[in-house]
């Protein structure tokens, strides 16, 4: 069932308004409710790297080589007193406190002057891209989805999955992924493996546009998986055979039914959300189970049905015959015509 | 002792019954409930000295892990992800989850319960009984359908037999590179069994031109042959769960076949001296089917949710029909006349 205003959003994606603030307010923190930070993954990485300084890459630069090199001064000087280990050559922490200190210190340093290093490219670069997706479903109601996305490209049906619907795909190999379900509408995977639900040619199925100007809908026949989507631009997924039904949009005016709004988070070097959701046609209605006292009377018929096989398994392998007789020479179920 | 046969028309009708479960859906309630009664009618059937526990529960096995593997590896969707493979391998990369295992682990058992089904088929059906039955018209047609249908048992029972005279000489099948005396032996005599089979054939007159006055008209032949294909995609839209081409193609097929049938002349004749008794144990074989096949009906077209189960994206508890699995459990009624 359709609820209105953008009901499935926030169970599904779209984060509280508690966290759309701390998203908003680049605390530079992933967040797995629906908002993530004004960085891309490579930049976290390179955080992750500088705060790990004792991990992978970022090691030997961090790990005692450079910030004595640093200071030009021989190694026999240092005012740290490291210890090397013979078999590990992770040098100890300082155990002084004031060579905690200095060595804290020092590593931050190094941390400030790496970041440098980065430059344009690094932390503070451009941020992601941003394109937009909008699901109509079998009963009209149309879905907004803003995305944000570090890469320069990514494909259709990444996009897709990174707006958190609810989504049933099934590959084909080199062929490509299909979309079977979309936020509740669709069909069973089994089905759709044979025919991407399209059971009839009239039959609705989940099917790919883009938009090429606003309100020009233009399905790719290719799909999803081979359409690379770039910044800026608005994917379309519509449950029909015909025609998209889908309105002419622009991407801010999507990313402010998506409730993002994007002029002011962008350009401040905020967080931008990586999935604002918000529409009408959510509908992840789990379906009706059953009462318990039926699965409790449903296993007693399969012990009965079971038992019954047993029983009457072993009856009939003991019983009067041994072998079903095949041969109609002398079987005594037929009789003269004249009988019949 | 040996145990009379049941009317073919009665055993079909039971086939067909036990059919439709495992080809429109995959609840597992519903699933269970058949496998459970076709193998209770196989196991009070079954010739003991050539049908062993033993082959038919590898079969089970083998498809089971057949459709876990296949749908596990390739369907990489479902809330419970328990692996991941790298996404750059092509098909099986992905997440692999156990919502896609539990699919797999029901198609194995839809594909078994199919494959119990023609197995207590072949080995309770009378199958000259059967060609009797059918319209003279069909007779060669039929022929053709038994010949095939014997194909598998047979090359089965020649397999076992093959293996067992090479395992008395000494032979082991330790890898691939011992197959050839298994193999080789195989080819051959599936070939001059079918060589036999071709001269009896041909010495029964099977395809012989007909007499002028016997032939068949070009309507009629047309209409047969039209019927038949209708009825064959009908039956393949009933297995791709498409309901209304399905009804539809049998409903044309039926048809056709009918029409075709009517009139009489033209055509091989065969002289049938006896006909089949359709005693109380085919009455109450087929009544039990009917009414399976009935409720079978009447649920898929009120609450077809009761057959199909999709543990996507997410798994839930399958739906249960009481009705429907109370009357599955008459499927079992051939193994208690026995």
């Amino acid at each position: 069932m359709p609820t209105p205003g953008g009901i499935g959003g926030p169970e599904l994606t779209s984060p509280s308004p508690d966290a759309l603030e701390r998203g908003r307010g680049g605390e530079g923190r992933s967040s797995t409710s629906g908002f993530a930070p004004h960085t891309s993954r490579r930049q976290a990485n390179s955080w992750r790297e500088v705060q790990r300084p004792d991990r992978g890459l970022s090691f030997p630069t961090f790990g005692g080589g450079v910030i004595p090199r640093a200071t030009g001064s021989p190694q026999s000087h240092l005012p740290l007193r490291w210890r090397q280990d013979r078999n590990c050559t992770r040098p100890s922490w300082p155990t002084d406190p004031a060579d905690r200190l200095v060595a804290l210190l020092s590593r931050l340093l190094a941390v400030v002057a790496w970041l440098a290093l980065l430059g344009p490219d690094g932390v503070a670069a451009a941020g992601p891209n941003h394109a937009g997706v909008v699901v109509r479903d079998a009963e009209g109601g149309l879905t907004y989805a803003y995305i944000a996305f570090p890469e320069e490209e990514i494909g259709g049906i990444e996009l897709l999955r990174r707006t958190g619907l609810p989504l049933v795909s099934v590959g084909f190999g080199g062929l490509g992924e299909a979309v079977c379900s979309l936020a509740g509408d669709g069909c069973p995977l089994a089905e759709c493996r044979r025919n991407v639900c399209q059971g009839a040619p009239t039959a609705p199925y989940w099917r790919y546009f883009r938009q090429a100007a606003p309100g020009d809908w233009q399905p790719l026949p290719l799909g999803a998986s081979g359409a690379r989507v770039r910044d800026g631009e608005i994917d379309g997924w519509s449950w029909t055979a015909a025609e998209a039904g889908l309105p002419p949009l622009s991407l801010p005016e999507l990313a402010r039914l998506a409730g993002v709004d994007e002029a002011a988070a962008a350009p401040a070097g905020g967080a931008v959300p990586t999935a604002a959701v918000r529409g009408v046609g959510i509908d992840v209605a789990t379906p009706e189970g059953s009462e318990p006292i039926a699965y409790v009377a449903a296993a007693a018929i399969l012990v009965a049905i079971g038992g019954g096989a047993l029983v009457l398994g072993r009856r009939g392998r003991d019983g009067p015959g041994s072998a079903t007789q095949t041969t109609s020479a002398s079987a005594p179920s037929w009789r003269p015509e004249a009988e019949a | 002792m040996i145990a009379r046969p049941i009317d073919p028309r009665a055993w079909l009708l039971w086939a067909a019954a036990a059919t439709v479960p495992p080809l429109v859906g995959r609840n597992p309630f519903v699933l269970l409930a058949t496998t459970l009664a076709v193998l209770g009618v196989w196991a009070a059937w079954r010739d003991a000295a050539t049908d062993g526990w033993g082959r038919l529960l590898r079969l089970g096995a083998l498809f089971a892990l057949v459709g876990v593997l296949f749908n596990t590896l390739t369907a990489h969707v479902g809330d419970r992800p328990f692996a991941r493979l790298p996404d750059a391998w092509p098909l099986v990369g992905g997440p692999l989850t156990v919502n896609a295992l539990v699919y797999g682990l029901l198609s194995g058992l839809a594909v078994f319960g199919l494959l119990l089904v023609g197995t207590t088929l072949g080995a309770t059906l009378d199958w000259a009984t059967l060609l009797r039955l059918l319209p003279d018209r069909l007779h060669a047609v039929a022929v053709t359908g038994a010949v095939a249908w014997a194909l598998v048992p047979q090359t089965l029972r020649a397999f076992g037999e093959i293996r067992e005279a090479q395992e008395a000489r000494g032979h082991r099948l330790r890898s691939p590179a011992d197959a050839g005396p298994l193999l080789v032996p195989l080819l051959a005599g599936s070939l001059e069994r079918s060589q036999t089979l071709a001269e009896a054939l041909e010495a029964r007159g099977f395809g012989a031109a007909l007499a002028p006055q016997a032939a068949l008209g070009r309507w009629r032949g047309a209409a047969t042959a039209a019927g038949l294909t209708l009825a064959t995609v009908g039956a393949y839209g009933l297995a791709m769960g498409s309901p209304a081409f399905a009804f539809g193609g049998l409903g044309f097929g039926v048809g056709a076949l009918w029409a075709a049938g009517r009139e009489r002349g033209g055509g091989p004749r065969r002289t049938c001296y006896r006909e089949p008794a359709w005693d109380r144990r085919a009455w109450l074989v087929a009544g039990s089917a009917g009414v399976v096949l009935g409720v079978e009906v009447a649920i898929l077209a009120v609450q077809p949710a009761a057959f199909a189960y999709d543990p996507y994206p997410s798994m839930l508890p399958p739906a249960v029909s009481l009705p429907l699995l109370a009357a599955l459990g008459l499927l079992l009624v051939p193994a208690a006349i026995r």
